[in-house]
């Protein structure tokens, strides 16, 4: 699989660069015509493609951290109350007339919000005698239900323009609407994946609980800090880079897991080459299924992933030592 | 001999009102092998936790050595303390080898691969405890027994200077059984403190230097097998009249004819 890998990278990076409305013949891909609609087309899909792969990346690694922290193969990217968060700060810049003023409007508050969000559940989730990481869930549970309350009553109030805006947001979208923003989330995708690493045997340790973590020479309360931390910024930044994609951090981490074994010195990584690589694909597909139309990535993520899941759960065979 | 740990006057309590401890006091022994024995809730587990750390007491002092255990940093107490909890799980799919070397974490950089001595120690506690054949398999795939195998492994790859086992023949069969009691007396010869909290007593009475008797978070009584084995203190702690004889080594044993209306709880 570690050779199928980079195969599997050139192949959705050249589909992404030559799939689309119009098609790029990929021979001419290092002969582009010295026109200014050849290199718009050019640099609007690479950017497209550098979305989706930190996107896809973060979401991944993001989703291994929860699942390893919270030691709960449901757990997902967002279940720490972070898209309830999100939206809610998208919703309140789109109604507060902000998104008007500036494009960073949504993505900025929708950030701002992710981050209150995390800051409120890890505040909640500290408990004398029970382990951290279960509080954790309940409060995250608990913040995003009031965060999901509160946008309902607010989508309740919108006008028919405001209500395709925030819907077109949590479907999530992969072009960037600002580059310095891009630039933000791939700096945090890139060294969160590397604190990740670094972390790498103390969340292995985690993943037996934080009783036999502590056991064994480690403070898990700090390990869970970390790994809460970093993998909420990262989806936060990619929440507000691309709105709400929805399965990726579920997916890639348990087939991730399944095909490179559980090792986290290394399953971070490859979390994000394998999240990067799946979203671009996705976004692939997505500019295709319908003829002049985009389908939201999102629902692409969903209908491949869920009978991949199902392949996965029921592949047998043995994994890495 | 000098005391490897010391529990002085310890208070504790999952809530503000309730207490499961007070004024608990404990030694132990260099090279000594203590059970720690006595009915369901008398706080074997919870003293098991406050000596391994894990817990924090509302009063009173726990010293390793010369010092506090709270002063130790996490590596420091984790080369000293082994500990193997009764229950184990996770979802993720490591292999026994994987988390038997989990036990060298104390004693390596967090961020280099295991060396020469690592892989020793590794495949010393494998062997020990018998799981060197399974190394390749899935620790979630296994059976209670060899998962609990798998964690003493790890814990005696920590090379500790003492170690503090929870029910730890809970899940083992008859011949496991004897294989890790032997191997525990083993360490204990070698220089290593054991203390193990048990439900069978016989067992312990057989193995252990010297047995600790506890009732509702109080010593009921400490001291040699065959001073704490006896019919007064057994009906004291448990509620249950027995008989106790003496098997072929002089160990205690206790005698199965209990009347069930006598039993009372």
């Amino acid at each position: 699989m570690f050779v199928i890998l980079p195969v599997l990278l050139i192949a959705v990076v050249v589909g992404g660069l030559c799939i689309g409305v119009t098609w790029i013949n990929p021979l001419e891909l290092f002969n582009i015509p010295d026109d200014d609609l050849s290199h718009a087309l050019i640099g609007l899909r690479i950017s497209r493609i550098t979305t989706a792969f930190t996107v896809g990346g973060a979401l991944a690694v993001a989703g291994a951290a929860y699942q390893t922290v919270l030691r709960n193969p449901l757990a997902e990217p967002y279940i720490l109350g972070i898209s309830g968060g999100a939206s809610l700060g998208a919703a309140i810049a789109i109604i507060s007339g902000l998104s008007a003023c500036t494009m960073l409007a949504v993505p900025g508050m929708a950030f701002v919000f992710a981050i209150l969000a995390m800051a409120l559940v890890l505040l909640m989730g500290r408990g004398r005698f029970s382990e951290y990481s279960e509080n954790v869930l309940l409060s995250g549970v608990i913040v995003g239900a009031v965060c999901s309350s509160i946008l309902m009553f607010i989508i309740s109030t919108l006008n028919h323009y405001e209500l395709n805006s925030v819907t077109w947001w949590m479907l999530g979208n992969l072009q960037a609407a600002d580059n310095s923003l891009l630039n933000i989330a791939i700096a945090v995708t890139v060294i969160g994946t590397l604190l990740l690493t670094l972390n790498g045997r103390q969340a292995n340790l985690i993943s037996l609980g934080e009783e036999m973590a502590y056991n064994m020479g480690t403070v898990p309360f700090r390990v869970v800090m970390i790994l809460l931390c970093t993998a909420s910024l990262m989806t936060a930044a990619s929440v507000s880079l691309a709105g709400i994609i929805s399965f990726v951090g579920l997916l890639v981490p348990h087939a991730t897991r399944r095909i490179f074994g559980a090792d986290h010195r290394r399953l971070f990584i490859l979390n994000l080459i394998c999240g990067g690589i799946f979203l671009t694909a996705c976004d692939i597909i997505s500019r295709v299924l319908l003829e002049a139309q985009e389908v939201p990535v999102g629902v692409i993520t969903a209908l491949i992933g869920g009978p991949f899941f199902i392949w996965i759960l029921n592949r047998k065979g043995r994994r890495n030592a | 001999m000098p005391e490897i740990m010391n529990a002085q006057n310890l208070k504790f309590g999952y809530s503000r009102e309730n207490t499961v401890l007070e004024d608990f006091s404990f030694k132990v022994k260099n090279s000594e092998f203590v059970g720690l024995i006595g009915p369901n809730g008398s706080g074997k587990t919870t003293i098991l936790k406050l000596l391994s750390g894990y817990l924090s007491p509302k009063a009173g002092d726990i010293f390793l050595g010369k010092q506090k255990i709270n002063l130790l940093s996490s590596r420091q107490r984790a080369r000293i303390l082994g500990v193997v909890p009764q229950v184990i799980s996770t979802t993720m799919p490591f292999t026994v080898k994987q988390v038997v070397e989990m036990g060298r974490t104390a004693r390596i950089s967090p961020f280099l691969p295991l060396r020469g001595h690592d892989h020793e120690a590794v495949c010393s506690a494998m062997n020990e405890m018998d799981v060197f054949e399974i190394k390749n398999s899935l620790f979630s795939q296994l059976s209670g027994g060899e998962r609990q195998r798998t964690i003493i492994a790890a814990a005696l790859a920590q090379e500790p200077e003492m170690l503090l086992l929870d029910e730890p023949t809970s899940s083992l069969d008859l011949g496991h059984k004897l294989q890790l009691m032997g191997l525990l007396k083993g360490l204990q010869a070698r220089g290593m403190t054991v203390m193990a909290v048990s439900h069978d007593i016989e067992l312990m009475a057989k193995y252990c230097d010297r047995l600790v008797l506890l009732k509702n978070g109080k010593v009921l009584a400490s001291g040699a097998p065959p001073e704490i084995i006896t019919p007064e203190l057994i009906k004291e702690a448990y509620g249950c009249e027995v008989n106790v004889i003496v098997g072929i080594n002089g160990e205690p044993l206790i005698s199965a004819e209990i009347k069930a209306a006598e039993i009372k709880y």
